[in-house]
């Protein structure tokens, strides 16, 4: 597993899928969250200044455990919404985790 | 041992009850659900794929409105408005006339869901989706009165759909179709799943991102907290999707294909202009047709073919609008810029030229040799041609200006005749749109036809503008006052002295 970081106007590969996050701490700690929490997927990352998309290929898990450890701190997950203005793939959501996808 | 949410969710959000003294047809009318020929039980299946709690919904907004209101704030105070480069400015006031009334249509939209929609798990999330969106016109309205002291044009956030400024009939024509003229079914489709999920990214995230980069921090703040509600509650439109493309495919796919083309050209004429020409040069992310291709293309258009929809037919002529269209209303706002209520910036100085070229490689061919006439009118002082005697014809269902869907050289006439009276298109795409409904669209009139038959007085351009509620104060022009033209008039000067 590698975190990539894509050019900043780089076209996306229509495979990946994943949250779009306004750029911050949260949004630091959501890669390295989604690093551990899919470890047989590359990380892709496209940095527009003022919003980052975190994004693996078909499919990208984020577990509250994992953002809780890098975030330092107590987390619940429904407040990712916060500063989650979008997110590219379906989604499927759980208190503990948050599941983004398309169909093989 | 405490429950976790998963525990409890699935038997808290489908409370439905069986009716014993009347009819379920009269308690949900397929007018209303929109869910005719759907088996009853097939909306049992309908799941949300964004889960949300009352307690926790109110939590996480409080924790929004509480950022918003203390970046706004804190701006307000350190008194940034006055920094804002004024093509940036003028953007900010086209999106609050044309937008923040369609967030209170928004609410009237939920509102239907929470009492028709045929599921009660969709009837639960639309009170979500009400509580956002009267978020969403109050914050709008919130900070367009903040700057009624810099600018009387912010007071058209309240304004415009009291008005018939023509790009606000525009807007409100389809508007008013996918929300508040549709049922469950067809608005779900049409503005959750089309609008939201798709093209309001553009305004709300691929803008906010523009805006930030303009040191607009409060409006891009604003602009993205509010897109975190809509990613969200966008999310009803894809269970309702999927009981639809299970029963009746064909009805999902036209709804979707309408609204799509409809929406593109809503965006067009509101996003377009205000990436590619109205964001300064040194703080442009992307063009107007990069963030099309990220937005829609890659993102929203991947997920629907998930669900077994296809791309729509005129899926060519949409790209090839991406290359013309935004192009095409820029040079019209600007042209016809004493009929709108904001600002209007050229955008086609030597250096924001290159960048078109850059970016378009046709533009030079389609459009600059347009800008080129003004410019030179410009320059000879004649600014009088440069401005309009009389109004453009318009199209009967996006109601804007023929000629501006495609390029300058798609300008063959598009029209039917039905019941006596002749209905002109901007392209064959929207012809294709009247055809599927003709009863929804034949009786709209445009201002033209409005113009025509009389109910503008005088009838000439200033009894327009005065129909229309333009007053001097906000009524646009340059936001250069013209000094982008003098440096082509420098460079003639100097190749006329070579020569």
């Amino acid at each position: 597993m590698t975190v990539y970081e894509l050019d900043s106007d780089a076209p996306l590969d229509p495979v990946l899928v994943g949250p779009v996050l306004r750029s911050g701490p949260l949004a630091d700690a959501v890669i390295e969250a989604v690093s551990d929490d899919n470890p047989d997927r590359d990380v892709y990352v496209v940095d527009r200044d003022d919003y980052v998309r975190v994004h693996t290929p078909h499919e990208c898990r984020l577990t509250w455990r994992s953002l809780e450890e890098h975030l330092g701190g107590t987390f619940q997950l429904s407040a990712l919404e916060i500063e989650m203005p979008s997110f590219k793939g379906r989604m499927r959501s759980r208190s503990q985790e948050y599941m983004w996808f398309h169909s093989e | 041992m405490l429950l976790t949410q998963d525990d409890w969710y699935e038997t808290s959000r489908d409370l439905d009850w069986t009716f014993s003294y009347v009819d379920r047809a009269a308690a949900f009318p397929t007018e209303w659900t929109g869910a005719e020929g759907i088996p009853e039980d097939a909306w049992e299946a309908w799941e949300e794929p964004f889960r949300v709690s009352y307690r926790d919904y109110v939590r996480v907004q409080r924790e929004k409105e509480s950022g918003v209101k203390a970046v706004s704030n804190a701006l307000q105070r350190a008194g940034s408005y006055d920094q804002l480069p004024a093509s940036h400015v003028a953007a900010s006031q086209m999106h609050m006339g044309l937008i923040t009334m369609v967030e209170y249509m928004a609410v009237t939209m939920q509102s239907r869901f929470c009492r028709f929609a045929p599921s009660p798990k969709w009837r639960n999330l639309g009170v979500f989706g009400l509580l956002d969106e009267t978020r969403h016109t109050q914050l709008s309205l919130r900070f367009s009165h903040a700057l009624l002291k810099h600018d009387t044009r912010f007071d058209w956030a309240q304004k415009a759909y009291h008005t018939n400024q023509w790009a606000v009939v525009a807007a409100k024509n389809l508007f008013d179709d996918i929300m508040l003229n549709a049922d469950c079914v067809e608005a779900c489709l049409a503005s959750n799943l089309t609008l939201e999920h798709g093209f309001s990214n553009i305004q709300f995230v691929a803008l906010a991102s523009d805006a930030m980069a303009a040191g607009d921090v409060n409006w891009s703040n604003l602009l993205s907290s509010i897109q975190t509600d809509e990613a969200r509650h966008a999310q009803q439109g894809f269970p309702t999707l999927e009981v639809v493309m299970a029963h009746d495919p064909g009805r999902a796919q036209r709804i979707v294909d309408v609204a799509f083309w409809r929406a593109s050209r809503i965006f067009q004429t509101l996003t377009g202009p205000a990436m590619d020409y109205y964001t300064p040069l040194d703080k442009r992310k992307m063009s107007y047709k990069e963030f099309m291709l990220e937005w829609i293309v890659d993102q929203h258009e991947r997920v629907l073919e998930d669900y077994g929809l296809k791309r729509p037919w005129y899926w060519d002529d949409f790209l090839y609008s991406l290359d013309n269209g935004q192009h095409a209303m820029q040079l019209g706002l600007w042209f016809y810029r004493p009929t709108l209520f904001w600002n209007t910036s050229a955008g086609v100085s030597r250096d924001e030229r290159a960048w078109l070229n850059d970016k378009y490689p046709q533009w030079e061919e389609n459009w600059g040799v347009l800008w080129d006439e003004v410019i030179r009118n410009i320059n000879a002082g004649h600014i009088d041609r440069t401005l309009p005697e009389t109004l453009p014809a318009l199209c009967s269902v996006t109601q804007l200006p023929l000629g501006t869907a495609m390029s300058r050289d798609r300008l063959a006439p598009v029209s039917l005749v039905r019941d006596g009276r002749v209905h002109h298109f901007d392209s064959e795409i929207s012809k294709w749109c009247f055809e599927q409904e003709p009863e929804r669209y034949a009786g709209h009139r445009t201002v033209v036809d409005r113009f025509i038959g009389g109910e503008i007085q005088p009838m000439d351009l200033p009894g327009a503008l005065a129909w229309m509620g333009l007053t001097p104060d906000v009524m646009g022009d340059d936001t250069d006052g013209y000094r982008w033209a003098r440096e082509y008039a420098t460079e003639s000067k100097a190749t006329e002295s070579k020569a």
